[in-house]
């Protein structure tokens, strides 16, 4: 049978996606998960992938064109199945004048909330869509989309903030260790090793790993730990490495190389950017002492981390010069206290000083 | 100052035959009688048998000696005493008055003014409360004007008699005593146009005749519940000021058409269809009609006011329109 | 009457005569479509009646008016195309056989809804009445528009307001099919007038002299008095209904005992054995004729038919006209 498919939705604020590249052309054979396409949204370039076994028919739409949601990008020819795609014979209930408004402006109105009589969209319903939907200059749509998470987060959530100063000096040590006996394409990173305390401790804590959605709190169980990467083209993005507490310091290690090349060079996966579960946000390339972060809704926590650097401290009544780095904590008052937040921290603390155990 | 219905009728009528010594006035109780609406009262005394000529009950045939009146250099102005008769004199205004210009090659026209009492309201039962305003406006040839207001009334005749063509003004028979501050100076505008009574944004209310003052009255009521309605006089149902209509709903995106006829096959569906044809894209939801039940209209008084449309529908309307 | 004038007369019927027989043949050739009506039979009535009329004078007829028309002074060539539906026809091909009109001629058709022009009449009458215009208002119509309302109507005004025009009832025995007995209870059509007060007399129509003579009467009485006057003229025509009659509702016999009273054959003969004309001079008029005729249906061939684009002309006449 003939399969159409779709421009996939990678998130609830996705209206569009440019299409960058192919990987498929018509004739060829395709594999259930095998990536077809690369897909520019507001918030990276991410590969689309095939959810059936099939051959190519068709490829639509030219490259760099910007494709609504929901609309044809391929054609396969696919065993016989059931496609539990939409009902795609359900008609939007749409007035004429809002229908020739959207087509005019190049809107989808598939996604537009209609005010009239059953949800029929009116032209009051376009006209204010396409009004809070203007691209600013520059930035195209990652800013928007910035814009509305975090006015969003700070709206709804009553945040707390915790701070605490990790030492390192330990860490340092080991790694340095550690990185002498190993290649150096597989070399640890002090990012990575932080990385795995967080989500070692978030294990402990699941009230801080999940997701706030209609007034009731889930936690997840898995620890998909996003990690906030700044764009070169401008712009944050927040990629997760999936199912990280399975993934040995090795393999985070790797993963995060990984994510972080692909996030430079717009090759993400869908699933990466809208499953994160906790964010942490490392700014400490750019110097900055502590983060006080805004959590990514509909997650719950943030781990900001400073720059690592020397600092005086008092050990054992003497004082030292030694490597730290501040972490602070973001958290929905909704869901946990700072009771909870503070016994995190000091979890994440407790683990950088085993680093052999990481 | 103040001037009713009746008297902008009656001094349109007065002043034509004053004016212009080809016109007459014909029809049946115009003058003896004084016409059945008191419209042409003591004209016969002022004017005498030559201009205000009292028909027997024969519309076909006055009607006929009218139209030959026309082609023959004369102005008459003829009463049809109701709209009910028209139907009697249809031949002579179809087949004659409105097709002599084209089946002559444009030779001929009939340049006659057909008056007529038209509508609904006054317990007169089915046989005396039509409205074939809608319905005459099917055929090419005539021009139908239907008199909202009393400038209208006090100005139309005036145009239609100016016009070489058949003209068939319908005036509505609850209106006669409708009093309207009018401006005396004022003097009239072509009724061929429509016209935007009110300004809105949210709904245009499309009217004529009858059923203005009541279009009126509940636009004014919604006025103060917020909402902003445009109301346009239709005025002249053939030929159709169609621009107005299709400018209007460009702005409001919404129209309702009030029209006193029947549901099927009503002038109100020809509006419909032609802002569906004209201007689809610019509907923001589908066209509605308010229009005569589709009974003939019951004598019993609360049965004859749910058979037309009343303030109370056209507001709760709209209101259902608008949310 | 002098000899002149019987010649005229003569010379209309054949004009009449000979035109309707090549309508028929160009209808056969769908040269001319819709409902072709002739004349052939009646044409004393017509051509007496308006040897009578001037120019200034309104006429008013029916569907069967070729003969009318053309004696009302609208030329064979105009009405021919007319019936070719061309440009050039006095109708500019929107009226076609049953609608012919001249605006300058004061011929008002053509009327295909029977008795529909009496009332007409009256009104072109009354206009030219107060108008104080002295012009003479015609009206013709078939005994078949007796049975219509309108005509009832239309007769008492114009008694009661005593509109001076002249009803000219073409009685030809058939309402389409239906004979006048089988239609009418009072079949004395005088009656019908005189009812309403208005004089009348009764016309063989076959006679074209009989036809000037009572219709000279009748229009003194109009002119002296004032008020219409209602003429019969009992008359037949030869032909069916229309093109499409297939004649079913009367013998044959009836049509051949009628034919012997042919009120061109007659009065030919009359003017032949009266030495008024000669057997050359009816030659040489029969030739002038057809040239007439062929001529007419040259220049109906040769004239344009009107646009498409033209098509909603004339549905109004704009102001100012």
């Amino acid at each position: 049978m003939k399969y159409i498919v779709p421009m996939p939705s990678l998130g609830a604020d996705m209206e569009e996606g440019k299409l960058m590249a192919w990987k498929i052309a018509p004739g060829d054979s395709v594999k259930k998960g095998q990536s077809i396409a690369v897909v520019e949204t507001t918030k990276s370039a991410v590969e689309i992938e095939s959810f059936y076994d099939g051959v190519v028919l068709d490829v639509l739409g030219n490259l760099g064109d910007s494709i609504h949601v929901g609309a044809p990008i391929a054609s396969f020819e696919i065993a016989d199945q059931v496609i539990p795609s939409p009902d795609l014979t359900k008609r939007v209930k749409i007035s004429p004048a809002a229908r020739k408004f959207a087509t005019e402006n190049n809107i989808n109105f598939e996604n537009i909330l209609g005010h009239g009589p059953e949800g029929l969209i009116e032209l009051a319903d376009v006209e204010h869509y396409v009004e809070s939907h203007k691209p600013e200059k520059g930035t195209v749509n990652i800013r928007a989309a910035i814009a509305n998470a975090m006015t969003d987060s700070k709206k709804e959530i009553p945040h707390y903030y915790l701070k605490h100063t990790f030492s390192l000096d330990l860490v340092m040590s080991w790694l340095d260790e550690k990185n002498k006996i190993l290649p150096p394409n597989e070399r640890l990173l002090m990012p990575t090793i932080l990385l795995k305390a967080i989500v070692s401790a978030l294990k402990d804590f699941p009230m801080l790993n999940g997701y706030f959605k209609n007034g009731v709190y889930t936690p997840s169980a898995v620890i998909n730990v996003g990690v906030a990467v700044a764009l070169k083209s401008g712009g944050v993005l927040v990629p997760a490495i999936l199912d990280s507490e399975k993934l040995s310091l090795n393999q985070l290690n790797l993963s995060f190389l990984d994510l972080a090349h692909r996030v430079q060079v717009n090759e993400l996966k869908n699933r990466e950017l809208i499953e994160g579960t906790f964010t942490v946000t490392n700014l400490g390339d750019s110097g900055c002492e502590e983060v006080f972060g805004i959590i990514f809704p509909p997650q719950v926590a943030l781990l900001g981390l400073g720059f690592i650097h020397k600092r005086l401290v008092m050990i054992n009544d003497k004082i030292q010069n030694s490597w730290v780095v501040v972490g602070s904590l973001s958290a929905d008052h909704r869901v946990t206290d700072g009771m909870t937040g503070a016994r995190f921290l000091r979890k994440i603390d407790e683990l950088l000083q085993k680093p052999d155990q990481l | 100052m103040k001037m009713s219905y009746r008297e902008a009728l009656r001094w349109s009528i007065r002043e034509a035959l004053k004016n212009d010594s080809r016109v007459f006035l014909v029809g049946e109780d115009v003058g003896a009688y004084g016409g059945s609406y008191a419209v042409s009262k003591d004209f016969l005394k002022e004017f005498g048998q030559e201009k205000i000529l009292d028909a027997p009950l024969s519309e076909l045939g006055f009607t006929g000696i009218g139209i030959g009146a026309a082609l023959g250099g004369l102005r008459p102005i003829i009463e049809i005493m109701t709209v009910n008769f028209s139907l009697l004199a249809l031949d002579q205004i179809i087949n004659s008055a409105a097709f002599l210009c084209h089946m002559s090659g444009g030779q001929f026209s009939v340049p006659v003014v057909i008056r007529m009492t038209t509508g609904g309201g006054r317990q007169l039962a089915a046989q005396h409360s039509n409205s074939w305003e809608g319905w005459l406006a099917h055929v090419p040839g005539v021009k139908i004007l239907t008199p909202g207001t009393v400038i209208d009334a006090k100005f139309m005749l005036q145009y239609a008699l100016e016009d070489p063509n058949p003209v068939l003004i319908f005036e509505h028979a609850l209106l006669l005593n409708h009093v309207q501050e009018i401006d005396e100076n004022f003097q009239g505008t072509s009724p061929f146009k429509a016209m935007v009574l009110k300004e809105g944004r949210s709904l245009t209310l499309a009217t004529y005749g009858g059923m203005l003052p009541r279009s009126l009255e509940a636009v004014s009521i919604l006025e103060q519940k917020g909402k902003s309605i445009e109301l346009i006089d239709l005025r002249c149902l053939r030929p159709l000021d169609e621009e107005s209509i299709l400018t209007s709903v460009k702005k409001t995106h919404r129209l309702l058409i009030v029209d006193e006829g029947w549901r099927s096959g009503s002038f109100a569906a020809e509006i419909s269809a032609r802002v569906m044809e004209k201007i689809f894209y610019e509907l923001d939801a589908p066209v509605q009609r308010l229009c005569r039940r589709e009974v003939p209209i019951p004598y019993a008084a609360q049965l004859e006011r749910a058979a037309i449309p009343q303030t109370d529908d056209i507001v709760s309307k709209i209101q259902e329109m608008l949310r | 009457m002098i000899d002149e004038e019987k010649i005229f007369l003569l010379k209309n019927m054949l004009r009449v005569r000979r035109m309707e027989e090549l309508c028929a043949e160009l209808y056969t050739r769908e040269k001319i479509r819709g409902f072709l009506h002739l004349y052939i039979g009646e044409e004393a009535v017509a051509t007496g009646v308006l040897s009578l009329v001037d120019p200034v004078d309104n006429v008013m007829a029916t569907y069967r008016e070729h003969a009318h028309a053309l004696l009302k002074g609208i030329s064979a060539k105009s009405i021919m195309a007319e019936m070719f539906g061309r440009v050039d026809g006095c109708s500019g091909g929107r009226g076609g056989s049953m609608h012919l009109y001249s605006r300058e001629k004061r011929f008002f058709g053509g009327n295909a809804i029977v008795a529909s022009g009496i009332p007409q009449a009256v009104g072109l009458a009354l206009a030219a009445q107060r108008l104080r215009e002295s012009r003479k208002t015609i009206c013709f119509f078939g005994e078949g528009a007796i049975a219509e309302g309108v005509f009832y109507e239309s007769l008492n005004m114009a008694s009661l307001w005593k509109i001076p025009l002249l009803f000219c009832c073409e009685n030809n025995l058939y309402a389409m099919g239906t004979g006048l007995v089988r239609s009418q209870a009072q079949t004395d059509l005088i009656k019908k007038a005189t009812i309403h007060n208005i004089s009348a007399e009764t016309v063989n129509g076959m006679d074209v002299l009989e036809v000037v003579a009572k219709t000279k009467k009748a229009l003194e009485y109009i002119s002296n008095e004032k008020k219409p006057y209602f003429l019969e003229f009992k008359t037949y025509r030869f032909r069916p209904h229309s093109m499409f009659d297939p004649d079913l509702y009367r013998e044959k016999s009836e049509l051949e005992v009628w034919k012997k009273h042919c009120p061109i054959d007659s009065f030919s003969s009359s003017l032949l054995s009266t030495q008024i004309i000669s057997e050359d001079s009816l030659k040489n008029l029969k030739i002038e004729i057809e040239n007439e005729m062929q001529e007419a249906i040259v220049f109906a061939e040769k004239s344009l038919e009107e646009s498409v684009n033209e098509l909603e002309r004339h549905v109004y006449l704009q102001a100012g006209i």
